[in-house]
């Protein structure tokens, strides 16, 4: 009875020991989203090293729940600390930061003193760093214009759909910007949301994280307007503001261009109506 | 024959807390086992969940049934029929004190420790080892100004005090059952009700303090305790624990007291 007592209380440790060596999912997943700076000024992340990235007007990785805060979505945020911090308390000390969904880049706020405001650094990872620095230092070079929109009839997915502007819709933008004269001010105020709506026009490069801010296109009762703002490279200076009235022998097209925003718009228009 | 009846009061208690000891111990090895199929889904987390939240309630159980045990315990070997033998013994009535409050005193600090081996069980693996590393890394970051010499201290202070406070609760529900059997009917009624007698003064007792602190607040003597407190954290910490360590001390010495005296003089078996 003691003999047998004795093998089954060596099993039950043995069961134990064995079990008790296993990770946990969670702390797993903090350790996955625990990061330091090393020597270098890189960031390490989970074994991964991500470099810094000079600055660049029109790099602009894609990141999920990130709108300009860190604190949209936890699945992403990764926290930045000591390098002798250990994960526990990583949430609790040091900066936090946003990973990229493929894991790819990070951003992080750093206080930019020359503006006077936090800005945006952005880090990609060390396998993809002489790539991307190749091609901001080549300059930049879109492949095609397209706009972000919201589709509120996929209901699981609305937020962030692109369009992409045909070849035949570029030329046509570019031929109002090209041979419309310009005016001194828009018939309504941007600011009291007077138009019906905005379609946000950017040009982006395939393959790669670069995209800027071209023109907006605003429909308004009389038709439509270009807009078209420029700050310089270091968005320091403010360079011009043309305005452009689209003639309507490109209404059609424009009609065709901004037709998704206007699905949205029509949309939301509904639903406001049906609360009152 | 104090070792012997050391002994039976130990036999006695182990035959009751041995098995909640086991189900505390096994609880927290049923957790860790559960913790090995961890998942991402829906079912783990309630099944993860629920199997914690067990864990908690089975260790809060065992401290519970610790005290219930040794006042029973207390009771029925004293002042039921049991106590017609017990007192035959060539015992003093403070040696039985004694040996019944020692026995459950210790019973309930195993409690304690098998609650506490219960959760390093659950947590043993990854969240231990993390634990430790984060308790270390506190404990070595404290700020300069922080004395850790002083912090030892206060725990051994505090958990001398605690020890004490221990023995002071089970000789509160002593004396309750011992003032309780003085009755001649209704004992366990009556030690219910002295219970609430002496809740009653508490609260009252403390109602008053609170007012005469309110009161002491609003006078200027107050800034200038507050500024010698800010002044002296170290030696008012050791002054406020050694002084709780003498207050639970005294408790106990009148509880005992109030025990031992009716024993000796107006004890009243069934």
């Amino acid at each position: 009875m003691k003999r047998t007592a004795k093998i089954l209380a060596a099993i039950g440790l043995i069961i134990i020991l064995c079990v008790s060596m296993t990770g946990c999912m969670k702390i797993d997943k903090m350790r996955e989203r625990h990061g330091y700076i090393d020597e270098k000024g890189n960031i390490v992340v989970n074994g991964e090293t991500f470099i810094a990235l000079p600055y660049c007007e029109y790099l602009a990785p894609e990141f999920e729940g990130y709108y300009g805060s860190v604190f949209q979505s936890s699945d992403y945020i990764v926290n930045i600390t000591d390098k002798d911090v250990p994960v526990l308390l990583s949430g609790f000390t040091g900066e936090k930061c946003h990973i990229s969904k493929d894991e790819m880049y990070l951003v992080r706020e750093v206080f930019d003193e020359y503006h006077g405001y936090y800005g945006e650094q952005y880090y990609c990872h060390e396998d993809i760093y002489d790539k991307i620095y190749s091609a901001i230092e080549a300059g930049y070079s879109p492949d095609g214009y397209k706009y972000d929109y919201t589709d509120w009839k996929d209901e699981d997915n609305n937020w962030d759909k692109e369009y992409i502007l045909t070849d035949a819709q570029v030329n046509a933008i570019n031929e109002v910007l090209s041979t419309v004269a310009t005016m001194d001010e828009l018939p309504f105020e941007v600011e009291s949301y007077d138009y019906k709506y905005i379609t946000e026009i950017m040009s982006f490069t395939e393959g790669m994280p670069f995209e800027r801010y071209e023109v907006d296109i605003y429909k308004y009762e009389s038709g439509y307007y270009i807009y078209d703002s420029q700050w310089n490279e270091d968005n320091t200076e403010w360079l011009y503001d043309d305005i452009y009235r689209v003639p309507k022998s490109l209404e059609k097209t424009f009609d065709e261009i901004t037709a998704k925003t206007k699905e949205a718009y029509d949309i939301e228009i509904q639903e406001f109506e049906s609360y009152l | 024959m104090v070792k012997k009846l050391f002994k039976h009061e130990f036999a006695a208690m182990g035959r009751l807390m041995l098995p909640v000891l086991c189900a505390v111990l096994g609880v927290g090895i049923l957790t860790r086992i559960i913790l090995f199929f961890e998942s991402d889904t829906i079912g783990f987390n309630i099944i993860g969940g629920s199997s914690f939240l067990m864990l908690f309630v089975v260790m809060f159980a065992g401290l519970f049934l610790a005290m219930v045990f040794g006042v029973i315990r207390y009771y029925k070997n004293l002042f039921s029929t049991e106590g017609y033998l017990s007192f035959t013994l060539p015992v003093t009535p403070a040696q039985h004190l004694m040996v019944k409050s020692v026995t459950a005193v210790t019973f309930y600090i195993a409690a304690a420790l098998a609650a506490l081996v219960s959760l390093v069980i659950a947590l043993s693996g990854d969240p231990l080892v993390e634990g430790v590393k984060a308790a270390s890394y506190i404990w070595a970051h404290l700020p300069e100004e922080i004395n850790k010499v002083h912090l030892v201290f206060f725990a051994i202070e505090f958990a001398m005090s605690m020890f004490v406070a221990v023995f002071s609760s089970f000789f509160l529900y002593y004396t309750c059952i011992t003032i309780g059997q003085m009755a001649k009917k209704n004992r366990i009624m009556m030690a219910v009700g002295v219970y609430f007698i002496y809740y009653l003064i508490v609260q009252v007792f403390s109602t008053v303090m609170s007012v005469l602190f309110s009161v002491f607040a609003l006078t200027p003597l107050m800034e200038r305790v507050a500024e010698f407190i800010a002044d002296n954290i170290y030696l008012c910490g050791h002054t406020f624990f050694i002084g709780m360590l003498l207050v639970y001390i005294l408790i106990v010495g009148v509880e005992f007291l109030v025990c031992h005296t009716i024993i000796r003089k107006k004890l009243n078996l069934e």
